[in-house]
């Protein structure tokens, strides 16, 4: 009899053991269902205000328990949900700005499930969850970058607070019908349209051979300019000397006449006597013709 | 066909026979729950302890919830079967590469080689001031673990996250720059800025990782702006050697102009020097006839003649005409205008 008795326990703790303990573990949530009712979720800690005033008016027994956890087996089912951060990616999309221009964006979105009572109901699956991601998610950054310009793109603090503006309601839309949370969502790809990228390229290429033409253009206009300066000075310092040089000629005759003048001012008939008696002595193998009345002939006749 | 006395010993034998096989039936039992429960004990043995190596930090999960670190190496214990070990290297730097991606590591007998990533590499620059263009760049990020629990629990696809917040960071930070300051200028800044900000996302995702180092490895232009690039540099030597010319100019042409005013200011020198001389001499030369002028003019003036006269002769010809019409001149058949003209000349 006690041996039956101790095979029946044995048998009820194998069925608690393998069908009524689990575990939730450090990185998931789980939803414990009664009979296919929502009695029973667990969830992180940090996430527990937040969840318990969603679910207030909800007889569902919040648990911050993570770990080893007990359901009524059989009664009871467990679906588990990772509540890592996972990533959500756009495709590559065309996108205007505000002032005309286009700009090839991808966008991406981090989010987590925080209570997964909604979770499960609403979406339950990862398409899902990217589909909800697309037509709720994708067209919030689309709406924030066509309202921006150019430049206020390539602003984060700009586009961010775009973002931001927008983020706050929608985190508020999703949670409420989904029951996760976009703790982060941005631009990470934002690049010129292919078909522009080649007249970016020329437009750069045109900006350094305007540089370079101005470079050259500098180098030989401040060339002529030394060279004319250097060909002015050059004619100043000549042009001086010139001066200079006259200004002491023209001292020297003066002060040579000023000698002239105190010497030869006692009798001028005499230097010029004495200067055609020069002119004579200096005359040489010349022919001379005298006519008669020439006072010379008195010399020669002797007086 | 039995009679009594057999039946009942072939009953017996049976008997026996039963109780043997009952015996080694529940000896077999016996024996093999003794094993097993030794094969227990010893996987219950070797699952109780594990050997934590330098550099590695283990997380011990408890019915999978993270309840205790181990950071110091060595022979560790746990609870066997419901405590679970991770081990994280929290002393390995891990690399994520942006624009381009390592296809061989290199060693000593072989270089590495790389491949190009068009899409990440082509990242817009000097987006403010309608100014944008277009650079390539490559950065490399490194990280270790930080936080071995974020790190195994918090996010899904860590790499993939962190390839996406290093792009999106890249191009966050590259267009406030210019080309000149991305390619050569600020390279070291815009690293540190890059990692500071990934940094930054990185926590806000709890991923329990810490970034080492940004650097940015190689920026570079596409192909026709590096060649049009380039070819500044060329201009730059062209107006460097213009200038140069100028200098070269100025360096002959300055000096023989101060060389050129010399020789005019000393030759002005010269004249006056000369020219004074000479109205000294001259004058000292008059003075001395003076002097004996003054004492007996005309005894002096007359002497001055005669002697002057005398050389006058002996020196020249004379002809004197003792013609009346002047006709000597046709008979040395000189032209007498000729004659005058020479003169006046």
């Amino acid at each position: 009899m006690s041996k039956n008795i101790f095979k029946v326990l044995l048998l009820v703790i194998f069925i608690i053991i393998t069908f009524g303990l689990f575990t939730v573990g450090e990185d998931e949530v789980a939803v414990v269902k009664t009979a296919g009712k929502i009695t029973k979720i667990v969830i992180n800690e940090s996430d527990y205000s937040t969840v318990k005033e969603k679910l207030a008016d909800k007889d569902i027994n919040i648990s911050t328990n993570k770990g080893l956890n007990f359901k009524i087996p059989i009664v009871q089912t467990l679906k588990k949900y990772s509540d890592r951060f996972k990533t959500y990616i756009s495709n590559e999309e065309q996108v205007d700005v505000s002032n005309s221009r286009k700009i090839d964006i991808k966008m991406y979105a981090q989010y987590r499930i925080v209570n997964p009572e909604q979770y499960s109901m609403s979406l339950d699956s990862k398409r899902k969850t990217n589909i909800i991601m697309d037509n709720d998610v994708y067209p919030v950054v689309i709406q924030a970058v066509n309202e921006l310009n150019f430049e206020e793109v390539f602003d984060s603090e700009k586009i961010n607070k775009a973002i931001d503006i927008r983020l706050k309601e929608l985190n508020e839309k999703i949670f409420d019908n989904h029951g996760i949370l976009i703790e982060d969502i941005g631009i990470y790809r934002k690049q010129f349209p292919p078909r522009i990228v080649s007249s970016i390229e020329e437009k750069m290429v045109q900006k350094y051979n305007k540089e370079i033409e101005k470079k050259k253009a500098e180098g030989d206009s401040f060339y002529k300019l030394k060279v004319a300066e250097i060909d002015r000075e050059e004619k100043e310092i000549i042009s001086k000397a010139i001066e200079e040089a006259a200004i002491t000629k023209a001292n020297a005759d003066a002060e040579a006449m000023k000698i002239y003048r105190e010497s030869l001012g006692r009798d001028l008939n005499l230097y010029k006597f004495l200067q055609r008696m020069k002119t004579y002595k200096k005359m040489n193998d010349t022919t001379i013709f005298l006519d008669s009345t020439n006072e010379f002939i008195e010399y020669i006749n002797g007086y | 066909m039995f009679n009594n006395g057999n039946f009942k010993d072939h009953a017996e034998t049976i008997d026996i026979g039963r109780e043997r096989i009952k015996k080694a039936i529940n000896d077999f039992k016996k024996k093999t729950l003794n094993v097993l429960g030794l094969i227990f004990l010893i996987i219950i043995l070797f699952n109780s302890f594990y050997i934590l190596n330098e550099g590695n930090e283990s997380v011990i999960f408890r019915f999978d919830k993270a309840v205790r670190v181990e950071k110091t190496s060595g022979i560790k214990f746990k609870i066997p079967i419901i405590e679970k070990v991770k081990t994280v290297n929290v002393q390995e730097q891990n690399v994520i590469e942006y624009g381009f991606r390592t296809k061989k590591a290199g060693n000593e007998f072989s270089s590495a080689s790389y491949e190009r990533n068009k899409e990440e590499e082509e990242v817009i620059v000097e987006a403010v001031g309608d100014n944008s263009s277009l650079i390539l760049i490559d950065v490399v990020a490194k990280y270790k673990v930080e936080n071995p629990i974020n790190f195994l629990t918090k996010v899904d696809d860590l790499e993939g996250t962190i390839r996406i917040a290093f792009e999106e960071t890249v191009r966050e930070i590259i267009p406030s720059y210019t080309v000149d300051e991305v390619l050569k200028i600020k390279k070291e800044e815009i690293g540190r800025k890059i990692r500071n900000n990934l940094q930054e996302k990185l926590e806000k995702y709890e991923a329990g990782v810490y970034l080492v180092s940004t650097k940015i490895q190689n920026a570079y232009l596409l192909e026709k702006v590096n060649a049009a690039r380039e070819e500044i540099e060329k201009a730059n030597q062209y107006k460097k050697s213009k200038e140069e010319e100028s200098q070269k100019y100025e360096n002959s042409v300055i000096p023989r102009a101060n060389a050129e005013a010399n020789k005019i200011l000393e030759e002005a020198k010269g004249y006056k020097a000369e020219t004074i001389a000479d109205a000294r001499a001259e004058t000292a030369e008059y003075n001395a006839i003076y002097d004996e002028y003054i004492k007996n003019p005309s005894v002096t003036k007359e002497k001055y003649y005669i002697q002057t006269m005398k050389k006058f002769i002996e020196n020249n010809n004379i002809i004197i005409d003792g013609t009346e019409n002047g006709s000597i001149h046709k008979f040395f058949n000189i032209d007498e205008n000729a004659i005058k003209k020479e003169i006046i000349n």
